[in-house]
């Protein structure tokens, strides 16, 4: 869910109804607070407390119905617009701010450990959504120009034996003829010559994509000397960087070192082997961009594994914080 | 080799790869399974036992409760709340809680409140944490009915406390100095502030030097009482406030609470008159008398004095023959007995007048000998309780300015014109203080328990409980459940 300049229109309507809301409450509370010359800020079970207490619980209670929505059978009765869900789910997270906070009276004390978790689960899936709400601002513009390789993440290690069978075929191919076939290779060349695919980034108007290329690997028959270097590079370093080995495959680990070592490389071969080299280059740069990916992919997820299990905490405690308050109201059965 | 169609690309990622978790979704699941069951634990363990039961409550309750801290049904019933008049589903009257006076036995506020005085909760909020105030009631919890008392009371007196919703505000003026203002004192007490704080205890500014008393015309015990650090005997008498208005539990004293230091000790004879006002039986027999005596008590007492000292006067064979009477000699014993009655009565008839006179400067007689009462009253503003010691910053002057000698006016008011005047503030002096702030003005508290108290009434000590309301050592650590307990 982006918020944004562009995205704005959409969200101003949503913006301008809660902060109105948010307002509308803090008069109440205090019009309330004047009115009864209470020596104490009304508290949860003061009326005008108890009314926002029903509207926060009622709103967390909302906030955490995103999850079920998810499931596949209760997708399929399509309550609502995904969008119009996230931007219900973000703008009356923020609501629930206020009148949670009126609700406990803008007291220092939160009560006894039940409610004070209450609290200190409440602030921090606040304070983890906001952490996370930004993170879908930055990271996916971000990915999009940094990261044009990007790929479905658990599907990386399987991208990464293909790029490895990829190299293994261009290099296997043009040196030794391991086919046998000899000559006719080299009429084939064109329509047999080894093939990759990499990634880069299109715009159409407004709309910014990325898309996958196929390019062909033109290359010469190489001399034995160059093949054996190619192939021992590979073997050594490339393959073992390829396939996810940080160890072995310090030295194209990072961009600065990849153009040392590809340098080196380039210079103990002939001109005969650039294609095989670039191919080389192009996938680690890809492999790179998979790693990068997998680092922003946990933190653009990993805030997940905080809001969600607290949000569930929060809704258990918020459960057991609305019954005790029935119990001791005259609501709850004998 | 084969070249690689679009459809073999388009299988570079498996279609059924959404089919399976990755790490970071399978710890997200783990970490909210782990969190749900922790959390239902520790529900489950706090409805199950009292230890954790108190995770329930909305805030730490005082230090005056502290023993029931864990133990909620020590005050709460399931179903019935506490608190009333704000959020309540209770349907009758009768589910009010009085758990409270199973130990707080509390007179009624007023008749027509003794249902709103059960409901102890609404006005004493628990749950405000170890430090609150149980004491620190809002003023919505009195001006929810004195805002408008004719609601609750059929015969009320509108001219005094019908309305009030504020101080100062529409608070009446102080109904006892009200009806001193406009009736006078009703103390029959001859006494002048004004001259009692005049440098040497003079009548005037212009009095002559011989008028004015100095601490050596003071018996050197009394010296002591109204002495200031750095006077000589020599100095003239300056008296101050505290020289006869102390505190009722004497400055230093270790156990006295700030109320009991605020509350003045009634002035006493002995301790502060006695020192200029000796009470001599008359100018030539320098025999202090007592104080505090009847009419007859004090006749009586003259008589004892006089005949006692004609005794120790007249010639020892008159005096013994008096004593004992020689058979024989009765004629001339009468005559010279009742010379001497007749002579002792002229002395104490002359002791009389002296003592009357002596008297009089302070008291009015009713008959004889007999004073009227002082009928000072001991607390001007019977309603409300002021704490000189929480005043203890402030000049006296500022607020009881008529009791001062003032330079301007050349002699003081005639004894009974200015022991006349009421000298305590009225309620525009408080509101210089305790008013919202505004200015130069206000700013300090100015709620209504500051001055009043509810539940004693017009019986201070009301709150003590009978002999068979009260409980054992166990029911009260139980919060007064166990109702076989009662002693």
């Amino acid at each position: 869910m982006l918020l944004n300049r562009r995205t704005w229109p959409v969200h101003r309507a949503w913006a301008l109804g809660v902060s109105a809301l948010a307002v509308l409450a803090i008069a109440g509370y205090l019009t309330y607070a004047v009115s009864t010359n209470a020596a104490y800020w009304p508290g949860g079970s003061s009326p005008v407390g108890l009314l926002f207490g029903i509207a926060g619980g009622a709103i967390i209670v909302f906030e955490i119905l995103l999850w079920p929505r998810r499931w596949p059978r209760v997708r399929a009765w399509r309550i609502g617009r995904t969008q119009v869900w996230l931007r219900a789910h973000i703008w009356l997270g923020l609501l629930s701010v206020p009148l949670v906070i009126l609700h406990h009276g803008l007291a220092w004390e939160w009560g006894g450990w039940l409610t004070v978790l209450l609290m200190v689960f409440f602030w921090c899936v606040i304070a983890s959504g906001v952490f996370g709400l930004y993170l879908q601002q930055v990271l996916p513009s971000h990915m999009l120009h940094s990261l044009p390789a990007e790929s479905i993440v658990s599907q990386i290690p399987n991208l990464s034996r293909q790029m490895v069978a990829e190299v293994e075929r261009s290099l296997w191919d043009v040196g030794d003829d391991v086919t046998g076939r000899g000559d006719e290779a080299a009429e084939d060349e064109e329509e047999l010559a080894p093939q990759f695919a990499t990634y880069t980034v299109r715009s159409v108007g407004h709309i910014e994509g990325k898309v996958l290329e196929t390019n062909v690997v033109k290359s010469k028959q190489l001399a034995q000397r160059d093949a054996t270097r190619l192939r021992d590079a590979f073997t050594s370093t490339i393959r073992p960087f390829l396939l996810g080995d940080r160890k072995q495959g310090a030295p194209v680990r990072t961009a600065t070192s990849a153009a040392t070592y590809f340098a080196t490389l380039r210079s103990n071969l002939s001109e005969d082997a650039t294609p095989q080299v670039q191919l080389l280059v192009d996938h680690c740069n890809t492999r790179r961009q998979f790693n990068k990916q997998i680092r922003v992919h946990r933190l653009l997820h990993g805030w997940m594994c905080i809001h969600l299990p607290l949000s569930l905490a929060l809704l258990v405690f918020l459960l057991a914080h609305i019954v005790a308050a029935l119990r001791y109201s005259g609501l709850w059965p004998v | 080799m084969s070249k690689t169609t679009s459809k073999q690309r388009a299988y570079r990622v498996a279609l059924d790869h959404y089919k399976s978790w990755d790490t970071l979704t399978t710890v997200k699941w783990m970490l909210t399974g782990l969190a749900t069951v922790i959390c239902l634990g520790a529900v489950a363990w706090a409805l199950a036992t009292n230890r954790g039961s108190h995770g329930f409550s909305h805030g730490p309750i005082s230090q005056s409760h502290a023993r029931w801290e864990s133990d909620c049904s020590a005050c709460h019933d399931p179903q019935t709340p506490l608190k009333q008049g704000t959020v309540t589903f209770v349907s009758s009257a009768t589910d009010k809680l009085h758990r409270c006076q199973a130990c707080h036995v509390v007179s009624n506020h007023y008749r027509t409140a003794a249902d709103a005085d059960q409901a102890c909760a609404e006005c004493h909020r628990e749950h405000q944490g170890a430090n609150a105030d149980l004491l620190d009631v809002s003023d919505r919890s009195c001006t929810n009915c004195h805002a408008d008392l004719t609601g609750m009371v059929a015969s009320i007196n509108s001219d005094t406390f019908a309305q009030v919703t504020a101080f100062p505000g529409d608070h009446p003026p102080f109904r006892s100095l009200k009806s001193a203002n406009e009736a006078g004192d009703p103390g029959n007490l001859k006494f002048t502030h004004s001259r009692h704080m005049r440098l040497g205890l003079t009548s005037s500014t212009d009095s002559r030097e011989s008028d004015r008393k100095t601490y050596a015309d003071f018996s050197p015990e009394m010296r002591g009482r109204y002495q200031q650090a750095g006077e000589n005997d020599d100095d003239l008498v300056q008296l101050q406030c505290i020289s006869c208005h102390v505190p009722a539990v004497r400055k230093g004293s270790t156990n006295a609470t700030a109320s009991e230091l605020g509350d003045f000790a009634a002035v006493s004879f002995e301790q502060h008159c006695r020192a200029c006002h000796p009470l001599y039986a008359s100018a030539d027999v320098r025999e202090v008398l007592p104080h505090g005596l009847s009419g007859n008590e004090m006749e009586n007492a003259l008589k004892r004095l006089y005949r006692s000292q004609w005794f120790e006067d007249a010639d020892e064979q008159t005096s013994g023959e008096l004593r004992q009477p020689v058979p024989g000699r009765s004629r001339l014993l009468s005559q010279r007995k009742q010379s001497a009655l007749r002579q002792i009565d002229e002395q104490i008839l002359s002791a009389r007048e002296y003592v009357k006179a002596e008297c009089s400067e302070c008291h009015d007689f009713s008959e004889g000998l007999q004073v009227r009462p002082t009928n000072v009253p001991n607390v001007w503003l019977p309603k409300s309780h002021f704490d000189h010691y929480a005043h203890r910053a402030v000049s006296c002057q500022e607020c009881h300015a008529a009791a001062y000698a003032s330079t301007s006016t050349p002699s003081v008011l005639a004894g009974k014109q200015e022991s006349n005047r009421v000298m305590i503030p009225d309620i525009a002096s408080c509101a210089k203080c305790h008013a919202p702030h505004e200015g130069d003005t206000g700013g300090i508290a100015h709620n209504c328990t500051l001055c009043h108290r509810y539940h004693h009434g017009d019986s201070p000590a009301s709150v003590l409980p009978d002999a068979g309301a009260t409980i054992s050592i166990d029911a009260f650590l139980k919060g007064g459940r166990d109702a076989t307990s009662r002693e």
